[in-house]
């Protein structure tokens, strides 16, 4: 199952996860206004997070990129305005130019630069990590770079044959194959045991924390910070790394000001990962949580519901995770235009 | 010509000793963090060879000797329980900077200690106000105070008692109070001392096979071990008298003992996946030569003409190479005789030791480059030659090396070889590559032709079926 089959837009995990990035920008213009900067992002089609940069944020130096040129053309089309470059390139020609990139659509005066890596496919892993450290290496203090990439264990491998491999032999073989992507970032702790939905995105963001010291190393003055670190299902299991560079020595200067210890979603640390559960609401189920969420403990509002799990999901487990994020949940609607 | 002792009279003294600052400064530029370290574990291993003298022949002669590091924020620690210094040898050389005369009598073998500077270098890289506390036979403490890092003169440093019950076992313990900046920086970053774990998982590989525990922390978590990194290779089963196997080099070059295994460590890339590894790197590869020296990983997987690669007839390496490895090991009882440098990382290209050993690693790179340009043409077939496959680890290669018929070379007779008769592509002689571009959306319209809606064949797939095709087709109309 891929979560491509689901409309890129329609996807709630998707959507709540790209609301908590705006919202986590939100707090990052308590320390250096973002209106100048230039976005930068695959977007896909429907180009949902520009429209919300420039929205919410008010950017209007949008580029949106992706290898398809059918795509391209579609994201022509659906722009939010007309300063958005729509542009036929792979992430890779993205990241080995960057600087290229924004002189050429006129955005090289820009304040700084905020990107998102939007991978979805598994198997490059070892080329979106390296192209990851490429892009580190070529961004100023204040940048911010989002990495979104699959922690989903059985897109490693899965037994195809008739006999059924035991757990460990699977493990094994998706280890295997994880080191031979990327070997040379895997954390030492990681081991064939790791390969599980709740310990591989560890293992990820372990390797990006490796990419990131090696693109800035210790002894340099700037520092990757990760920000905030989430994993959720829309299908496959994902894993979005959010962080900022800045210089080492003004680290507690900048969290101070964004005064994450009072947001929900943020990470001290790589390791430091939330897990996005989203089910499925209806509108009315939506309403109610929303009024009572805040009031009324897990308890009161599973006896109000009259049921324990929504969607394959156990409310009691959601509820909390819930309050930190309703505000960001997207309603859909059947609409005829 | 001028008398080189002049007859008139002296009038004073011109300062000509290296200043502390300037050999410090020297001493410390040319080395990386992680390397001074190694140098302080290197000394754990001589301790153990110098004071058990270990049975090189077991599997494990190391087992029960340990070592502890703590990188903390705000100091550094290493304490192993592997003999620790007479002191003896702490008053005449081992706080002297270089080996003086008399050094090397001690008659310990096959260290990797040489040049008398590894302990020194480390505590000037690390910081100030250094204590090395060790218990051989009379336990002593020598402090490096900062006033001492600090001041001009290379005055001797005291030695004095050790108390009773301050080291629990005998062994070396050593502290570093005040960090340098760079380390301490270091030391906090997130990842630094996972880095350093790999590190020590890489070029202590086989020290820590042999039964040696490296513990490393941060000062806070508990210390972790340090799990080596396997060296292996592939051995398929024999068809024809033909299979992948490692090749075995043995002997003796000059006074140094030489073995070489090389082979393939995984499977051969297609020629799609060696493609996209043009554009960019994807994969990891365990691909390269390493070289130790009396166990002791130098090079760790290295690409270049260092080891060979690009030299002579061998082509440089790129991806297609990536399933290619291989191990040199080095022995001497005299550490000068091998290639060393003192930062023993890296080799020392202009020993003649090394250059014959780097003829024959060439000799068996060019056999594998070759073997994976004869089977990039025919992936398909590819699969068949690795059924059967196993690992082959270093342990087990030592052993191979009696069982295996070796010959002597012809042009170092005291080197014997062991050449696997590598499987060969029956379609080299009966079949071509085609390959030609074509337009996607053609492509797309055969693709829905032959396999239908559904399916998403390769271009290659396409091409095939449609050159499969075309043949039917002309055979039918001729018969």
């Amino acid at each position: 199952m891929s979560g491509a089959s689901i409309p890129y837009h329609l996807r709630p995990h998707k959507a709540v996860d790209r609301r908590i990035f705006l919202d986590l920008l939100g707090r990052l213009e308590r320390w250096r206004p973002l209106e100048k900067y230039v976005y930068v992002s695959m977007g896909a089609y429907p180009l949902e997070d520009h429209k919300l940069m420039h929205r919410i944020l008010g950017i209007t130096k949008l580029i949106a990129f992706d290898m398809e040129g059918d795509i391209v053309a579609r994201q022509k089309f659906n722009k939010p305005l007309g300063n958005c470059h729509c542009l036929e390139r792979t992430s890779g020609q993205v990241v080995d130019a960057f600087d290229v990139l924004l002189t050429e659509c006129g955005f090289a005066e820009a304040e700084g630069a905020i990107v998102w890596l939007d991978y979805t496919d598994p198997k490059k892993l070892g080329e979106q990590i390296r192209e990851f450290q490429t892009l580190l290496a070529n961004l100023n203090v204040g940048d911010v770079l989002r990495v979104t990439v699959n922690a989903q264990p059985n897109e490693l491998f899965h037994s195809a044959g008739e006999k059924p491999q035991t757990k460990e032999e699977k493990r094994e073989k998706q280890f295997q194959v994880l080191g031979s992507r990327i070997k040379d970032y895997l954390p030492s702790w990681a081991a064939a045991a790791h390969m599980t939905a709740e310990d591989l995105p560890k293992v990820i963001a372990g390797s990006f924390s490796a990419a990131a010291l090696k693109a800035l190393p210790a002894t340099g003055n700037n520092m990757f910070r990760p920000l905030s670190v989430v994993r959720y299902a829309d299908g496959v299991q994902m894993l979005s790394i959010t962080g900022t560079i800045v210089e080492r020595s003004m680290e507690s200067d900048m969290l101070a000001r964004l005064r994450l210890d009072t947001w929900p979603f943020a990470s001290d640390k790589w390791l430091d990962i939330h897990n996005l559960v989203v089910p499925d609401l209806t509108v009315r189920e939506r309403l109610y949580l929303e009024r009572e969420i805040v009031s009324k403990t897990a308890e009161d509002i599973v006896k109000d519901l009259g049921f324990e799990d929504a969607s394959g999901v156990k409310v009691r487990d959601f509820i909390e995770t819930y309050k930190n994020y309703y505000r960001f949940y997207p309603t859909l609607l059947a609409a005829e235009l | 010509m001028k008398a080189l002792v002049q007859d008139t009279p002296k009038i004073g003294d011109a300062f000509a000793s290296p200043t502390k600052q300037f050999f410090v400064s020297m001493l410390t530029r040319d080395i990386e963090l992680r390397d001074a370290l190694l140098d302080l574990l290197d000394n754990c291993v001589d301790g153990i060879l110098r004071s058990a003298k270990p049975d090189q022949a077991k599997a494990k002669p190391y087992e029960g000797f340990r070592a502890t590091i703590i990188l903390a924020k705000d100091h550094f620690e290493i304490s192993d329980n592997c003999g620790g210094i007479p002191l003896e040898t702490a008053k005449k050389y081992a706080f002297a900077m270089g080996k003086p005369e008399g050094a090397n009598d001690e008659g310990t073998p096959a260290t990797v200690g040489m040049y008398g500077i590894g302990m020194k270098r480390a505590i000037f890289k690390l910081g100030t106000d250094a204590l090395v506390e060790s218990w051989s036979d009379t336990p002593f403490v020598v402090e490096f105070t900062s006033e001492w890092m600090a001041s001009e003169r290379w005055t001797d440093l005291p030695i004095h008692e050790l108390p009773k019950g301050k080291l629990k076992v005998q062994g070396t313990a050593i502290t570093v109070m005040t960090l340098n900046h760079e380390v301490a920086a270091s030391f906090a970053a997130d990842g630094w001392i996972d880095e350093f774990k790999k590190v020590i998982a890489q070029h202590y590989s086989i020290i820590l096979d042999k039964g040696l525990s490296v513990f490393v922390g941060n000062g806070v978590d508990d210390p972790q071990a340090v799990v080596p990194e396997p060296f292996r290779l592939l051995q398929t089963a024999e068809a024809d008298g033909k299979h992948i196997a490692p090749y075995i080099y043995t002997g003796k070059l000059d006074d140094v003992e030489v073995e070489i295994y090389a082979g393939l460590y995984r499977e051969l890339l297609t020629a799609e996946e060696a493609d996209r590894e043009e554009e960019t790197r994807g994969t990891t590869d365990d691909a390269g030569w390493s070289v130790a020296c009396n166990d002791r990983v130098v090079v760790w997987k290295d690409k270049t003409r260092l080891t060979g690669w690009g030299e002579a007839t061998v082509p440089n390496y790129h991806g297609q190479f990536i399933a290619i490895t291989g191990l040199v090991l080095l022995r001497c009882d005299d550490p000068k005789k091998l290639p060393l440098t003192t930062t023993k990382r890296g080799i020392d290209a202009a020993s003649d030791t090394y250059s014959k050993t780097k003829d024959l690693m060439r000799e068996v790179t060019k056999a594998l480059t070759s073997f994976t340009n004869r089977w990039k043409k025919f992936p398909e077939k590819l699969e068949e030659i690795y059924l059967a496959s196993e690992y082959v680890d270093l342990p087990k290669l030592r052993t191979m090396r009696e069982a295996v018929p070796l010959t002597n070379l012809r042009k170092q007779p005291t080197v014997s070889r062991y050449a696997p008769a590598y499987p060969e592509p029956a379609e080299e002689k009966t079949h071509v590559v085609v390959k030609f571009e074509a337009q996607k959306a053609d492509v797309a319209l055969l693709a829905k032709a032959y396999f239908g809606e559904d399916e998403t064949p390769k271009p290659g797939d396409v091409g095939r079926e449609a050159f499969d095709r075309a043949i039917k087709g002309v055979r039918g109309a001729g018969a």
